[in-house]
């Protein structure tokens, strides 16, 4: 009863709070809250194994959380009228039966909210399948499966979509189509939420991230804010005495870690000063090469942290940073 | 209804749901609708019905040959208790394996391919799902029964020629409305049979094995004998006859009482599984 009196913010369509999803001994979904907004894409990003395809089957009503809740316009799915008119969903790749035709698939989910047969060839036509929509689904490639759960999660035009790992399977074509649609649906003020495990995926389709590692929130950010905080610049040198050169640069407090073939990878200086601490003691080099890490190693790093501080809890915990 | 399906009109309307819902009743008709579409555009599955309708047919006409051609010798190869209603309504045994098929695949096809997550997330609510099924495969069973236990019994008898029973003789007519109903809830059944287990070749499995082997065994078994009268194909099979095969303790009426009761369980077996199963 409480539910109905607490605040809410209007703007948060997708609403995640406190949710914990266990399998045996296994935390899937591990206290985890975030809310999802209008207007953007929100990149749900983690590795495999982390619970974003949990969370996204919890949001869809297929299981039940062990506690917490996850809420679509501030209710449980499962108390939508017309959910496909609300919200779209794409779980996995293989979700048909093999000898239906594509046609027919999306008929008869189109049969379940009385949405007209025109709508099927319309979204058919959306996702190109059209010259297959008569095609037995067994026989689809994985892209065109995917294709087709996108057209299944466009049918009933929703203000969100929830996707999970739509680009696998899909070609370049595909990849690029899929953004534009998500961007174009984001603009005009609908809410996409999509799970990916790539964060370079993420990095040209998203404009907000919610980044999860073992079933913890990890992030819940802007991608701008997250491109500045966790972007720094890498220097890789090849130095004659790397052993040495690797103490001096930890002396005056960067990160060094020494690579095959005499290669240091430093952190936390510009190459410029990379160069000068070298030139003043004296230690040679035949190659220094600055870089910005990628997002993929910050959420890299970021993972591989949870991943340690999971491991670490039992043992007594230093939050140290990864590697 | 439809204004917010193609058009763009409500992008950026936040908040709860704006479009009218059609009405509890109108969403379970739509979800009725859905599993029709379902079954009519699943070549398994009307390659099952439209077979074991040919099938039956099929065997009624032999079965009626052969028996009458027997009969004709004196050749000691047919019972000497033969009775030609009970002869007609055999066929129903044979019938009731396409029905078996039918009300497992309607149910397992889903959990076997994963379809039952798009299924769900489009009806979310399971008792709806689940009543739709099962009123789909009532709806689909029952004529076709019909059909098949009527055009049997009588092809039956027209090869049986001399031999055969007229459609007025005695309880002719109650075993083809009995046997129709037979028909219909051993469908049901095994549709709640493989919503409690999910796959298609265990749930068929079972109720094959069942058929073909635990209850006639459990029939000859003869402390298990008194028991296996009330197994569900027994009872719903000597329901429809008439001479010898007939149990008189039970009647016809009470035999189809227990394969309701039978058929009830399943369902309620099958619900009590799918109520609250992680898909």
């Amino acid at each position: 009863m409480w539910r109905a009196w607490r605040r809410r913010d209007p703007r948060s369509v997708i609403e995640v709070q406190h949710l914990t999803k266990c399998y045996g001994p296994t935390r899937a979904v591990d206290d985890l809250s975030f809310v999802v907004r209008p207007g953007k894409v929100t990149g749900f990003l983690g590795p495999n194994g982390a619970g974003k395809s949990t969370t996204l089957r919890l949001l869809l009503g297929l299981g039940r959380p062990d506690s917490g809740q996850a809420l679509l316009f501030g209710k449980p799915y499962r108390e939508l009228r017309d959910p496909l008119r609300h919200v779209g969903g794409l779980l996995e790749a293989k979700s048909t039966q093999r000898t239906r035709s594509a046609y027919h698939h999306l008929l008869w989910l189109a049969r379940t909210h009385r949405i007209p047969e025109a709508r099927v060839r319309e979204v058919l036509a959306m996702v190109g399948l059209e010259e297959v929509a008569g095609r037995r689904t067994g026989g689809f490639s994985l892209g065109m499966e995917q294709r087709l759960g996108i057209a299944a999660a466009l049918l009933g035009d929703p203000e969100i979509l929830l996707l999970d790992e739509p680009v696998n399977g899909l070609d370049p074509e595909g990849v690029h189509w899929l953004r534009t649609l998500l961007k174009e649906r984001a603009a005009a003020g609908r809410t996409v939420l999509l799970s990916s495990h790539l964060m370079n995926e993420m990095a040209v389709t998203a404009d907000h991230l919610v980044i999860i590692g073992r079933g913890r929130l990890l992030a819940d950010t802007s991608m701008e804010d997250f491109t500045s905080q966790h972007c720094r610049s890498v220097v890789r040198i090849r130095s004659y005495e790397p052993q040495r050169l690797c103490d001096v640069l930890r002396q005056a407090g960067a990160g060094a870690e020494e690579e095959p073939g005499g290669v240091l990878r430093v952190t936390g200086l510009e190459s410029r000063e990379v160069a000068q601490l070298a030139r003043a003691h004296h230690i040679g080099y035949d190659e220094l090469a600055g870089e910005s890490t990628s997002l993929e190693e910050a959420f890299l790093e970021m993972t591989a942290r949870a991943a340690q501080f999971t491991a670490g809890q039992g043992a007594g915990l230093d939050g140290r940073g990864g590697a | 209804m439809t204004a917010s399906v193609s058009g763009h009109s409500s992008a950026g309307a936040v908040g709860v749901p704006s479009v009218l819902p059609a009405t509890g009743a109108g969403a379970t008709l739509a979800a009725i609708h859905a599993e029709w579409t379902k079954v009519r555009t699943l070549r398994s599955m009307v390659a099952v019905l439209a077979g074991t309708f040919v099938a039956s047919v099929g065997l009624a006409v032999l079965s009626g040959a052969s028996v009458s051609r027997a009969l004709r010798a004196d050749n000691g190869m047919v019972r000497a208790d033969f009775n030609p209603v009970d002869s007609g309504f055999n066929i129903v045994w044979y019938t009731q394996l396409g029905m078996v098929a039918f009300g497992v695949l309607l149910m397992s096809g889903e959990f076997g391919s994963g379809m039952i997550r798009v299924s769900l997330a489009a009806v979310p609510q399971r008792w709806r799902l689940y009543a739709a099924k099962a009123g789909v495969c009532t709806a689909v069973v029952l004529p076709l029964a019909a059909v098949t236990v009527v055009l049997s019994f009588l092809l039956d008898q027209a090869a049986l020629g001399d031999y055969g029973a007229g459609a007025g003789d005695a309880g002719v007519v109650r075993g083809m409305a009995l046997g129709t109903v037979y028909l219909t809830l051993i469908a049901l059944l095994s549709f709640g049979v493989a919503t409690a287990v999910r796959s298609t070749a265990v749930a068929l499995g079972a109720m094959y094995v069942f058929l073909f082997a635990v209850s006639p065994i459990s029939q000859a078994v003869p402390g298990l004998k008194e028991a296996a009268r009330y197994l569900p194909d027994k009872a719903g099979i000597q329901a429809l006859k008439v001479g010898a095969d007939a149990d008189p303790a039970l009647g016809p009426w009470g035999g189809i009482l227990i394969v309701v009761g039978w058929t009830v369980l399943a369902l309620v077996v099958g619900w009590l599984s799918f109520r609250k199963r992680e898909v």
